[in-house]
């Protein structure tokens, strides 16, 4: 039986905090294993629990599911939905340090996502940002195709692009940079001949980069530059995110992968995929940029993130190994640690891949599906 | 309206009334309402009260009369593809191409086209035929009458031939509205009438619900709705979803759980948002989203971004003039799922602008997002 309070106090907060932090010490990217497992399966349990208590909204749901909360899998995942209608959080609003938004979404309300304290974000990310992308660089150039956290305050990805320019770039190096950091594209606008500048200096010192940027940036720069290249020094990595699908077209992952490698002049294994949300605080990567073996389109999530894929009717486990992507992941302890996305996903052994959308039957009927109702709106606007 | 050459209106009325006959026929037919489980998923109880209460076989004189003084242009033929709709709607969507067309050619829907293929059969009319559904650039002179998705009706558009007119009836949903003053549980009663026909999939069909008052007031409303559906579920079970249906509840009902409250049963989901929250509309299948509001102009305001896709406006006292809502029909709550048999049921209809004295024909595809 869950107990019901108020709202879970700093110092609870800041004690599940540390939990997590040590967790992420103990358990660095790439650990596996069954006392790993059950590591995470008891932490998982206790944010659940302290969360089903303080968080009114989550006590709902976990009425609504009914049963026994005794395993991390049986606390129910709220989905990403929720994020856009409500606020996802369980202390006051005045205490949050930053608060991530979704952007533009096509039921008109962007969803966000409050923390309470961003080192524990910051942490993993870091954690696994070196992990996955740097691996055994000795150093790095961090150039974010993307805007700097001044323009864009509220978006998880920005503040993450913005702390790897800042962490894992040498000081030396970062004073090279504009004056505004790193950041090479604002709104529409490359600024190409200060990315350029950046990477000739690094081409002459053969300093790799580290080049992070959203596919929709780079299938715009692919426009924009057409046939011509940028070239970048060797070992240089790419790191792109989202997948891209505009008002007019589809472009294909590994086309644009292959694409960015060869704009970039890099190979198709350093081009590396990322997969994250506002609603989580971690992030998944695919680990074809430091290890040989790794599979590409696997994503790899850190150790203290679990990918269960469910069936969307029952969102019990899969037993084909595809479903919808339930994530626990145990850094939103502000939050709800289980988030139910709208991501299709088939499970692998220590990842997972993301399935495009199936095409499901035809609706019946002549009622208004919300897509029709979004697309009514956009084609309007 | 002058200067347009409409069918004769006798001949209209004639072949009106014989497919209102054909109809009335198929009410029985066992054999017919076995048919339509197997295809619409409705359940056996849920077919019953389609053809029963619902399939329009007995429309009044005056409704009758008003339908063919609103008869659209003549056309030498027309084409009628019931792509999208519920399967009840074949008889209107049969009567208005047959009061405007010298010969009516129909594409029944390939899921659920048994009572368009039947009243097709028991007519045996010369003027009548059915066909297979072909690529619409191949259309010769005359009329579209297009019952489908907004994907489709976009790719019609695209390809169709300038000497064919287009009628287009897309996806829609209905809003309803409880005044002040009244009373829950009847109106609560009322309302899940509307809900229950056909799953929610007409594009009648309510999926939103604002209540005058404080959120105490809506609450109390959910719960009386709750409590009605609950009853449905014996006297007409739900019928089967389709995977995607079944998902969306899932997933409505979990998101809302967490942002509001939530009843739910076997075969309905109940959701009572915070007022303060996003809009949001149900999705189908026994469902409703029930918002506090703090007046009627509210409730015209919040619902003005969906205008383009408004169909029907339910109230208790059903005075709610449509005005700056588009044009929408009003009904009160308990008969959102019986439209006038006036006409098309959809009154946005792209292409033509029906008014209470006759049809103004306008060929603009933009009509719905001027509105």
């Amino acid at each position: 039986m869950l107990k019901q309070a108020e709202t879970m106090s700093l110092p609870e907060s800041r004690a599940l905090h540390a939990k997590v932090r040590d967790f992420m010490r103990r358990w660095p990217p790439g650990a596996i294993g069954e006392e790993l497992d059950a590591a995470r399966e008891s932490l998982a349990v206790e944010i659940g629990r302290h969360q089903a208590a303080v968080n009114p909204g989550y006590a709902r749901l976990c009425a609504l599911q009914g049963g026994r909360f005794v395993h991390a899998i049986d606390f129910p995942a709220v989905p990403t939905d929720a994020f856009k209608v409500t606020r996802v959080a369980a202390f006051p609003e005045e205490e949050a340090v930053a608060v991530f938004r979704t952007s533009g979404t096509t039921v008109g309300a962007r969803g966000r996502h409050d923390l309470r304290d961003l080192g524990t974000y910051d942490q993993g990310a870091l954690a696994m940002g070196r992990a996955c992308l740097v691996g055994d660089l000795e150093r790095v150039h961090v150039l974010v195709l993307g805007p700097s956290p001044r323009t864009l305050p509220d978006s998880s990805l920005t503040h993450m692009n913005a702390l790897f320019a800042r962490e894992l770039t040498p000081a030396v190096l970062r004073a090279r940079e504009p004056a505004g950091g790193p950041f090479f594209l604002e709104g529409e606008t490359f600024d190409l001949a200060a990315l350029d500048e950046l990477v000739a200096a690094a081409l002459v010192e053969e300093t790799p980069v580290l080049l992070l940027g959203t596919s929709f940036a780079f299938v715009h720069l692919l426009d924009a530059l057409g046939e011509e290249r940028l070239p970048l020094p060797p070992r240089s990595r790419v790191m792109q995110t989202g997948g891209f699908k505009g008002r007019s077209r589809e472009v294909d992952a590994a086309q644009l992968r292959m694409r960015i490698a060869r704009m970039f002049d890099v190979p198709e294994r350093d081009v590396v995929q990322e997969y994250g949300m506002t609603e989580l605080s971690s992030q998944c990567y695919e680990r074809t940029a430091v290890d040989a073996s790794a599979p590409a389109g696997v994503l790899v999530p850190p150790p203290w993130m679990r990918v269960v894929p469910v069936d969307p009717e029952t969102l019990r486990p899969s037993s084909s190994g595809e479903g919808l992507a339930r994530i626990e992941d145990l850094a939103n302890v502000d939050s709800v640690f289980a988030v139910l996305t709208g991501d299709m996903v088939r499970a692998h052994p220590h990842g997972f891949e993301l399935l495009g959308r199936r095409p499901g039957a035809p609706p019946r009927g002549c009622s208004l599906a919300i897509e029709e109702l979004a697309n009514m709106r956009e084609r309007a606007s | 309206m002058t200067g347009v050459t409409q069918l004769d209106v006798e001949e209209a009325e004639a072949r009106t009334l014989a497919l209102l006959g054909a109809a009335k026929d198929c009410v029985y037919d066992t054999q017919l309402r076995q048919a339509l489980v197997s295809s619409t998923g409705l359940s056996a109880e849920g077919v019953y009260l389609a053809m029963t209460e619902h399939l329009e076989h007995s429309p009044s004189r005056a409704e009758i009369a008003r339908l063919l003084r609103s008869r659209l242009p003549l056309e030498h033929e027309a084409t009628v593809l019931l792509s999208a709709n519920v399967f009840i709607g074949a008889l209107r969507a049969l009567v208005v191409a047959a009061a405007s067309a010298e010969r009516v050619r129909v594409w029944p829907s390939s899921r659920e086209g048994e009572l368009a293929r039947a009243l097709v059969a028991r007519m045996d009319a010369s003027w009548l035929q059915l066909g297979e559904r072909d690529d619409v650039a191949s259309l010769g002179p005359g009329a579209l009458h297009a019952y489908a998705r907004e994907s489709t009706l976009q790719q019609i558009e695209e390809r169709l031939p300038p000497h064919v007119r287009l009628y287009a009836h897309g996806p829609g949903f209905g809003a309803a509205f409880v005044e002040a003053d009244a009373p829950l549980d009847p109106a609560a009663s009322a309302l899940a009438r509307d809900i229950v026909p056909f799953e929610q999939r007409g594009c009648l069909s309510p999926r939103i619900v604002m209540v005058e008052g404080d959120e105490a007031r809506a609450a109390g409303f959910a719960t009386a709705l709750a409590n009605h559906l609950r009853s449905w579920e014996q006297r007409v079970p739900r019928g089967r979803l389709l995977t995607d249906e079944q998902q969306a509840l899932t997933r409505y009902a979990n998101t809302w759980a967490f942002a509001g409250t939530v009843a739910k049963g076997s075969g309905f989901v109940v959701v009572h948002a915070p007022a303060d929250a996003p809009l949001a509309l149900c999705p189908p299948g026994r469902a409703m989203h029930v918002v506090a509001t703090a007046s009627e102009s509210t409730f015209r305001e919040r619902l003005t971004p969906w205008l383009a896709a408004l169909t029907m406006l339910g109230s208790w006292h059903g005075a709610l003039g449509a005005g700056p809502l588009g044009r929408a029909r009003t009904a009160v709550l308990g008969g959102m799922q019986r439209p006038a048999f006036d006409g098309p049921v959809d009154l946005r209809t792209r292409g033509v602008f029906l008014t209470d004295t006759g049809v103004d024909v306008a060929r603009s595809p933009e009509i719905l997002h001027d509105l």
